[in-house]
């Protein structure tokens, strides 16, 4: 079965290919024409399953009869997480169209979406399907290095401007334990950077005063005060990521069954 | 005054940070730089690697994070390069990371006669993080057979020799998101695979635990991160030019905060003096 799913040239991938998709809306097909009486266990059946398989895999001793299919399930996880990306891309066109058909809003920025979509995704396939041609390899340095990453690094830099104003405008200290965050915040941050450090340079690094300098009450208050209420929430995440999954694993999550309204 | 003080125009509060920003990048101060142990733990385990062995770097970050993460790869690529040692660039977060990294490789490679292919590769993006983590460490040639150009993987003399991450000496993820579980979980637990960890500085001091735990070796955090890394290589960069700028930047968050709480204390103390005078009258 595994030998027969490996592809054997072109027309065997393209077969497997379009035998999968086929299958996949077929499937998809059914479930949504199901009665819900039987589309209920038939999902819970299979999220049964595939949460069986990992947790079966992993507790049982190493390399087990199950081992040799992890790869298969590993892709199949990825496949249905390539899903996702058309799935938003899907979605966010539907919103951009819905403006740019009513006019509602800022439906200018819905044009500059879809040029800037159509001219990505142009480029990104010339460059990768006709590498030999200059236009395309060019088009796409031109949108990738000086367009998108630009943008990307000016969303983010736009953030060391809120912060510095919300900081001044929100940051009270109206009360004892607002006054200690505020006296740890100064600390860490003059201890993240050479000003600070400058501040008690004049402490010789191996004397035995040395713990009083910035960068070292710093690292004590990340290494030691912050690591163990980090750890803390960790734990606590930890245990609600099991009590989710658990849910998630035994259908027991609202609105799992394609029939109820989360 | 005391309102006043608390009212300061947003925009003037841009303006100064702006053009505190620009004056020092412009013209940087010279500021004593104390490497954490943190910086010098993962230059430490760099160090190590067997030169027999690869070393994946892991990117897993965008352009938003470029002057945290992207000034942190360049100085680990720049040591790694130093050390001759062969890598491999793959990326699970973000789709550009990978990218992004090839292109720091490719800027420092005639710097130390690399050649793609030989001396490194990109194995490019793939999605779902934690399963692909657990397939890759099984057959890393199988798990990507060819690299982001399309190249099988046995046409990579880089990658000779290489079946799983048994053949792996060291992994330096550098990521803007909370990534580093997953690589904890499959990689550094099953297998003890060495672990060095790269993130902005938002991130870092959730970092914490792993370090403590020893399940990573080393920790850089933002662009301090680069510049302590750039002092420990000996070789400046983007990270020690935009420490002054930074610096300023702090200094600048915590007067603004004390002139705020001033008025706000000012203000306070001034509304309950009023109030016991009316009450005293």
């Amino acid at each position: 079965m595994r030998g027969w799913l490996a592809p054997h040239g072109r027309g065997h991938l393209w077969a497997l290919i379009v035998g999968a998709w086929v299958l996949s809306v077929g499937v998809f097909f059914l479930l949504q024409v199901m009665p819900p009486r039987w589309r209920r266990p038939m999902i819970m059946l299979f999220t049964f399953l595939g949460g069986c398989f990992y947790s079966v895999e992993f507790f049982l001793p190493p390399n087990n009869f199950l081992t040799s299919y992890k790869e298969g399930f590993g892709n199949a996880w990825v496949v249905m997480g390539s899903f996702a990306m058309p799935l938003g891309v899907l979605n966010l066109s539907l919103v951009h169209v819905k403006k740019i058909a009513t006019r509602s809003g800022s439906w200018g920025g819905s044009i500059v979406y879809f040029t800037a979509m159509a001219a990505m995704v142009t480029f990104c396939f010339w460059q990768q399907y006709w590498p030999k041609s200059k236009a395309g390899g060019q088009g796409f340095e031109l949108l990738f290095q000086y367009a998108y990453m630009p943008l990307g690094a000016t969303m983010f830099s736009i953030l060391a401007f809120y912060i510095v104003s919300a900081a001044y405008r929100a940051f009270r200290i109206s009360t004892a334990e607002a006054g200690l965050m505020a006296a740890a915040a100064f600390v860490v941050m003059l201890g993240q950077v050479p000003l600070g450090m400058w501040l008690t340079h004049g402490i010789p690094v191996e004397s035995r005063w040395a713990g009083l300098r910035v960068e070292q009450i710093a690292h004590w208050i990340l290494a030691g005060i912050n690591m163990a209420a980090v750890r803390g929430v960790l734990f606590g995440a930890a245990v609600g990521s099991l009590a989710m999954a658990l849910r998630i694993w035994l259908s027991l999550e609202r609105g799992a069954y394609f029939d109820q309204k989360v | 005054m005391f309102e006043r003080l608390q009212r300061i125009d947003r925009r003037a509060v841009y303006i100064v940070l702006f053009l505190l920003m620009v004056a020092l990048l412009k013209w940087p101060l010279r500021l004593p730089m104390v490497v954490s142990s943190d910086a010098r733990g993962f230059y430490e385990a760099v160090e190590r690697t067997d030169p027999s062995k690869l070393v994946l770097v892991a990117a897993d970050w965008d352009a938003g994070t470029m002057a945290e993460n992207g000034t942190q790869t360049e100085a680990v690529l720049r040591h790694l390069m130093r050390l001759h040692r062969r890598f491999a660039i793959m990326g699970f977060a973000w789709p550009a990371g990978p990218e992004l990294t090839d292109g720091i490789a490719r800027r420092l490679a005639p710097e130390y006669d690399y050649e793609y292919g030989r001396d490194w590769v990109n194995f490019g993006f793939k999605p779902v993080l934690s399963i692909s983590l657990m397939t890759l460490v099984k057959d890393i040639p199988g798990f990507y057979k060819k690299d982001a150009k399309n190249t099988p993987v046995a046409e990579l003399p880089a990658l000779e020799g290489v079946r799983d991450i048994h053949d792996v000496s060291l992994i330096a993820q550098f990521t803007s998101a909370a990534t580093l579980g997953s690589y904890i979980a499959f990689v550094w637990g099953p297998f003890k695979t060495p672990i060095v960890h790269g993130c902005t500085a938002v991130i870092g001091p959730q970092q914490y635990p792993y370090l403590d735990a020893r399940q990573i070796e080393g920790l850089l955090m933002g662009v301090r991160g680069s510049a302590e890394y750039e002092a420990l290589i000996g070789r400046p960069g983007g990270g020690t030019e935009m420490m002054p700028a930074q610096s300023f930047a702090h200094l600048l968050i915590i007067v603004l905060i004390i002139v705020g709480n001033i008025g706000y204390l000012g203000a306070r103390g001034w509304r309950q003096r009023k109030a016991g005078g009316a009450e005293g009258a």
